[in-house]
């Protein structure tokens, strides 16, 4: 064998399916052959050596009994003729009658380089050399040995033998040899073809990325279960490419109509937008321009209350043009709060270094007729200096006091005014109050335009904390309130912390 | 093999001192006096001879000389130790026939050698040595022959007599009368 398995598994494995199983074949054929050779030359050499030593010892036997007379009356041309009889063997060299006394009676030679006799021996002996088989056979006659018959046979005929037989076994190992190459290409067709195929249509599937493709099934054997679970698993793949590019689809579609109703949302904001801004410029219109037909009305009934304090009715003409003025004096409230919210809409107009402590004084300042009549008590803790329209932060600020001190329990008012600085993050301003709270529910509507709680026993136009709400939005902060458990209510908003430039401390 | 062969010597030279021990009988055949090989011969013919069953009479086989005897001391010699058919040997020595006879060898004499053996009965084997005593009705005669001892065999007077001769003893004679 030119490779063994053992020691070139490497190479052998790197070989094409087709190669493998034609050196299988050979391998074994080659293996098989030549472990029957061997034994079969073997088996035959024994068996042919062993019936060759009986057939020698018969042949002894029969020579050495008719040889009897001739050694006892010691007839050498009878012992030669004895002996003569041995030339039937082919292969028998040499033979030779000793007498009793060590001396040759007679021998026989096939040829004359056939050598000398062979030394007798006391008991029937077979001495083998590498080429020659030595054979000693007593010749007894009545009981009494009279003398030796010595024979040499020739084991060329063995030898020859075993060379024919290997020669056979050799040629037999070639035909072979070149019958398993033919075999093998058969083979190819029925057992590497299917897996050939197989590993074609892999790399067709792997090139091309084609799953529709299907291997061919030739042989329903393990390549053709291999070649069923390979196609199994491409439908499997194949399905879930068509599911996949179905959701990929249908997601591109949900894309589009996704971009489709933003478009409409935006469409729909900006006329929002317009309508907003439509709305805003006919209250500021409204507001101001009904301001000069109220003013009108306010003046003339002031004028008439003035001029004639007591009408003929006894009292009544001067009651309705008070009601008169009271009520323009309220609508001048309502318009002028409505300006203010038409106005808090507007980007900051002077946007400025604010000292919001100075701030909160000029608030305090507005507020003192209502502070001193209400006995309120107003703490403001550290306030920073930020960047902002001072008017806003000021309608701000004023809306929520006032509100404090307008919705105060029966206890005089308490308001705290505090800001928190984390460090960052907007900051955090608080209003508190101890006045009459606000039920959770509320906590989201109050902050709706016209929204009030409270009857007309608390005079009010529900538009303040709007005013707030617009205010903190153009900050981009957020604007909330919170009922603490101990009563009151908690207004906080966040503003943008902008470079606050310094701290003062706080007064009460 | 050098050891076997060395054993295989050491045997060899036993035998053949072990054999040279025995007695004179063997080798008498090719070397030593005329007296001793015809004795011998005489001795051997009974290896090669069956005798009718029924003429086995007496506890020895003897074997008788009669006439001239050629022998001398050679023939009780060459009978010492000796056993045919699983009996001593004994040597008669007779002037005419005697009844347990089995061998009959009769030497030169002026008798008429065929008067004579007709008067011996069948199952006994006649030996003799003149030239004409085959044709007096003997079975088998010594001859000399390029100063070897030889013999012949008349076949009919062995069959007439109910002796058997072997095959084997007719091979080595010189002839055969039939």
């Amino acid at each position: 064998m030119p490779h063994s398995l053992a020691t070139n598994s490497a190479w052998f494995q790197a070989l094409p399916i087709r190669r493998k199983l034609m050196f299988a074949l050979l391998f074994t054929s080659t293996a098989a052959l030549l472990l029957a050779g061997v034994g079969i030359v073997a088996v035959d050499s024994f068996l042919f050596y062993s019936s060759l030593q009986r057939d020698l010892q018969t042949l002894a036997q029969i020579v050495a009994d008719g040889s009897t007379a001739a050694l006892t009356f010691g007839d050498e041309k009878s012992a030669r003729e004895r002996l003569a009889t041995l030339r039937a063997r082919e292969h028998l060299e040499v033979a030779c009658l000793y007498l009793t006394d060590g001396s040759v009676l007679a021998s026989y030679s096939r040829s004359p380089k056939s050598g000398s006799c062979p030394k007798p021996q006391l008991d029937v002996t077979v001495t083998s050399s590498a080429n020659s088989m030595d054979l000693s056979q007593p010749v007894v006659l009545q009981n009494k040995r009279i003398g030796t018959l010595v024979i040499r046979y020739n084991l060329e005929e063995l030898v020859g033998r075993i060379w024919l037989y290997s020669a056979l076994v050799l040629g037999v190992l070639l035909v072979s040899s070149l019958f398993a190459v033919l075999l093998s290409t058969r083979l190819r067709s029925v057992i590497a073809s299917p897996i050939l195929d197989l590993a074609a249509s892999a790399a067709f599937v792997t090139r091309n990325k084609d799953y529709s493709i299907r291997a061919p099934l030739q042989s329903p054997d393990e390549v053709g279960e291999l070649v069923n679970a390979f196609n199994e698993m491409l439908a499997s793949i194949e399905s879930r490419e068509g599911d996949l590019q179905k959701s990929l689809d249908a997601q591109k579609a949900g894309l589009v109509q996704l971009g489709r109703a933003n478009a409409d949302l935006q469409r729909l904001n900006s006329d929002l937008e317009r309508t907003n801004q439509d709305l805003e410029r006919f209250a500021f219109i409204a507001s101001h321009d009904l301001q000069e037909p109220l003013r009108m009305i306010t003046s003339y009934s002031q004028l008439l209350v003035k001029q004639y304090p007591s009408g003929g009715d006894g009292g009544q003409q001067a009651i309705y043009t008070q009601r008169i003025v009271d009520g323009t004096k309220r609508m001048r409230k309502l318009l002028s709060d409505l300006l203010a919210y038409a106005e808090a809409s507007a980007a900051p107009t002077a946007p400025g270094t604010v000292d919001l402590r100075a701030t909160i004084e000029k608030v305090l300042e507005n507020l003192r007729m209502s502070i001193e009549e209400s006995g309120a008590q107003v703490v403001v803790d550290d306030l920073p200096t930020l960047t902002a329209d001072e008017g806003q932060l000021n309608s701000l600020f004023q809306n929520l006091i006032e509100n404090a001190i307008k919705y105060r329990s029966d206890s005089p008012p308490r308001i705290h005014i505090s800001a928190s600085c984390g460090a960052d993050g907007p900051l955090v301003f608080s209003v508190a109050d101890n006045g009459v709270g606000i039920e959770p529910q509320f906590h989201q509507t109050i902050f709706t335009v016209f929204k009030r709680l409270h009857g007309k026993d608390i005079p009010g136009t529900g538009i303040g904390l709007a005013i707030c709400q617009r205010i903190v939005d153009q900050y981009g902060g957020r604007l909330w309130v919170e009922s603490p458990p101990i009563g009151g209510t908690i207004f906080c908003f966040t503003l943008p912390k902008s470079n606050p430039v310094s701290e003062r401390k706080g007064t009460t | 093999m050098p050891r076997i062969r060395t054993l295989g010597r050491i045997g060899i030279a036993l035998l053949i001192l072990g054999l040279f021990a025995r007695g004179q009988s063997v080798r008498s055949i090719r070397q030593g006096t005329e007296a001793e090989i015809k004795a011998a011969f005489l001795i051997n013919f009974a290896k090669f001879v069956e005798w009718p069953s029924e003429t086995s009479p007496g506890n020895d086989f003897t074997i008788c000389v009669a006439g001239a005897d050629p022998f001398g001391q050679a023939l009780d010699r060459a009978v010492e130790n000796e056993a045919i058919e699983n009996k001593p040997v004994k040597v008669r020595y007779v002037p005419r026939w005697q009844n347990d006879c089995r061998i009959l060898f009769v030497g030169a004499s002026d008798l008429d050698n065929s008067q004579f053996l007709a008067g011996v009965p069948p199952g006994v084997l006649t030996v003799g040595e003149q030239p004409s005593f085959l044709l007096d009705g003997g079975m088998i005669a010594l001859v000399m022959e390029d100063q070897r001892v030889r013999f012949e065999v008349n076949l009919r007077a062995a069959n007439r007599s109910s002796v058997h001769i072997s095959s084997k003893l007719l091979d080595v004679a010189r002839r055969v009368q039939k």
